[in-house]
């Protein structure tokens, strides 16, 4: 955790300022080399808020689309990471609103994504529940745990992401951390209160 | 890192949220993506401080510089010279300015003048010419300044002693230079003949057609104005390039194409694109031709009340106007006379041979 939240956002290198500039100009090939190191972590972001692998895929598309057509709304002093995952958790968040449905959770892995080709394990299987338990979670709250939870960011990050204070912040993270253990609890993920008890 | 407080109660919770991991996207995943990038619509470039860094080296910060250099050069220089080049008034101190024999001669030496001179004198003195005529006029103005594009427009008021005459030679002098009348009217009215023109003449013709046209009759009315396009010009050659640059991406793109749903796709924008750039490549001639050619709004009117020609003041001076007037009124009466007749001609004739016939009939008539 604490080596994901190390040195994600930093102030805008040179190079980057370069590319941004020139993409605000209507370089698409500028734009791609920016938004190239965030990628993988948009990715992650949307799967692990949609539970789905295709469309997870489209709403980076559409997170890459909007952060392009609306550079101008970027400013230098905040980090353009930043503001590409506030675009991109925008999107998200739009899309589970639009889609107001529980997730499918595909009965086997999904291709070229986790457990690509492996058969469905033990393992696996338990991943699937976790997953699911997040994507049960309201949408506001989802976003808040897995930036924080899975993802690794900071509150302050998180803050400005989602623009909240802090403190809602660590109010949505601390409901949707209630919420998910009340059904990994009923899950029988995590040991209930008599067995720890019984344990100890 | 979590805090003490929310470990505590939360940490088993936290411990399973850690156990997803990462991902990777879906191979086909990057390519769509930087596709969808290269189609999307051209963002519209905006100020920030970080473009700052780079905006020396952008055409427009370029065009711009050198832009604002070009008029405080020629704002300084004209400003240095524009006292010694001023004529002095005329006598009256009011008074038409009349391009004389010199500019009619040597245009290319006027324009030249103009040039140094860096400034648009618009608007001279009415009346009659001045003395020195033959001295560059403060007219006087340039096509283009400095690679400056000038969309040229003048409004010319003349009186003439006959405005059909004079409406023929002005046609005749636009197309001789090359231009042509793109609009024009006649009217007659109780104050003599009205006629409006606009003539398109090659912008660097601009100054010797003036002249000509000057010498027609006596100037009542002159102004020249020029719209400074040089800034939309740029903007729309800069977006043409930009378009043109983002059609080879899409014709690269296409090449690479591994479907046909892209390949539809890419064609779809590369279409688009192309529309644009033909809207652009339009807008762009049309500046150019703009540019190319100017406009002379000329106005030919008789000469009213107190001609303009006859020097007021004095008792000969009035009886020779109102001489001159009368004249011109039987003049006016004879033509609308003659123009009668000649209208009435054919009734006349028809009239004269039914009569001439019923004449002869009766002289038959009384021989038997």
């Amino acid at each position: 955790m604490d080596e994901k939240a190390q040195g994600r956002f930093k102030p805008l290198p040179s190079s980057e300022t370069e590319l941004v500039v020139r993409a605000s100009r209507g370089d698409g090939e500028a734009f791609a080399a920016l938004v190239e190191p965030y990628q993988k972590r948009l990715y992650n972001l949307a799967f692990r808020m949609t539970g789905h692998r295709e469309e997870a895929a489209d709403l980076v598309q559409d997170a890459l689309l909007r952060a392009y057509t609306s550079l101008k709304s970027f400013r230098a002093q905040a980090a353009f990471g930043t503001w590409l995952y506030k675009v991109a958790t925008n999107v998200c968040l739009d899309a589970l609103r639009r889609r107001k449905r529980q997730p499918e959770i595909s009965a086997k892995p999904p291709v070229g994504g986790e457990g690509q080709g492996e058969d469905p394990s033990p393992a696996w299987e338990r991943r699937q529940i976790i997953q699911k338990a997040v994507t049960g979670l309201p949408p506001e709250l989802r976003a808040a745990v897995v930036l924080r939870d899975i993802q690794g960011f900071a509150y302050e990050e998180i803050a400005v992401i989602l623009g909240l204070t802090p403190e809602n912040v660590k109010t949505r993270i601390h409901r949707g951390r209630a919420l998910l253990r009340q059904r990994f609890l009923e899950l029988e993920l995590l040991p209930s209160v008599e067995g720890r008890t019984a344990s100890k | 890192m979590n805090h003490p407080w929310e470990t505590e109660d939360f940490q088993g919770t936290i411990a399973l949220l850690g156990e997803l991991p990462e991902v990777e996207p879906p191979a086909e995943a990057a390519s769509a993506w930087r596709l969808a990038i290269a189609a999307a619509p051209i963002p519209r470039p905006s100020f920030h401080l970080a473009s700052l860094a780079t905006w020396p080296g952008s055409p427009r910060f370029k065009a711009a510089a050198a832009g604002v250099a070009a008029v405080l050069v020629l704002g300084i220089i004209g400003s240095a010279l524009q006292p010694a080049r001023l004529p002095s008034a005329g006598p009256s101190g009011t008074g038409a300015v009349r391009y004389g024999p010199a500019e009619i001669a040597a245009p290319a030496r006027t324009t030249q003048k103009t040039v140094n001179q860096g400034l648009m004198r618009l608007s001279p003195t009415a009346g009659q010419s001045s003395p020195n005529a033959g001295a560059p006029s403060a007219v006087q103005t340039q096509s283009q300044v400095a690679g400056r594009d000038i969309i040229q427009t003048a409004n010319l008021n003349l009186q003439v002693a006959n405005v059909q005459v004079a409406f023929q030679k002005a046609q005749s002098l636009a197309a001789g230079d090359g231009g042509y009348v793109s609009d024009s009217s006649f009217s007659r009215d109780v104050s003599g003949d009205v006629a409006n023109l606009t003539l398109m003449v090659p912008t660097k013709s601009l100054d010797t057609v003036l002249a000509r046209l000057s010498a027609l009759g006596t100037v009542t009315a002159e102004s020249r104005g020029g719209n400074d396009i040089t800034q939309q010009y740029v903007d729309t050659q800069t977006q043409l390039a930009d378009l043109q640059a983002e059609a080879a991406r899409y014709r690269q793109f296409l090449a690479q194409a591994k479907s046909v749903s892209d390949m539809l796709k890419i064609e779809d924008q590369l279409a688009q694109v192309t529309d644009r750039i033909n809207t652009l490549t339009a807008e762009l001639n049309s500046l150019n031709q703009q540019v190319t050619l100017a406009s002379i709004n000329l106005t030919l009117t008789v000469p009213t009340g107190t001609p303009a020609t006859i020097p007021a003041g004095g008792l000969a001076g009035a009886l020779g106007a109102a001489l001159l007037s009368s004249l011109r009124a039987l003049a006016a009466f004879a033509r609308a006379v003659l123009v009668g007749l000649a209208w009435a001609s054919p009734f006349i004739v028809l009239g004269g041979a039914g009569y001439g016939g019923y004449r002869l009939l009766r002289k038959i008539r009384r021989q038997r």
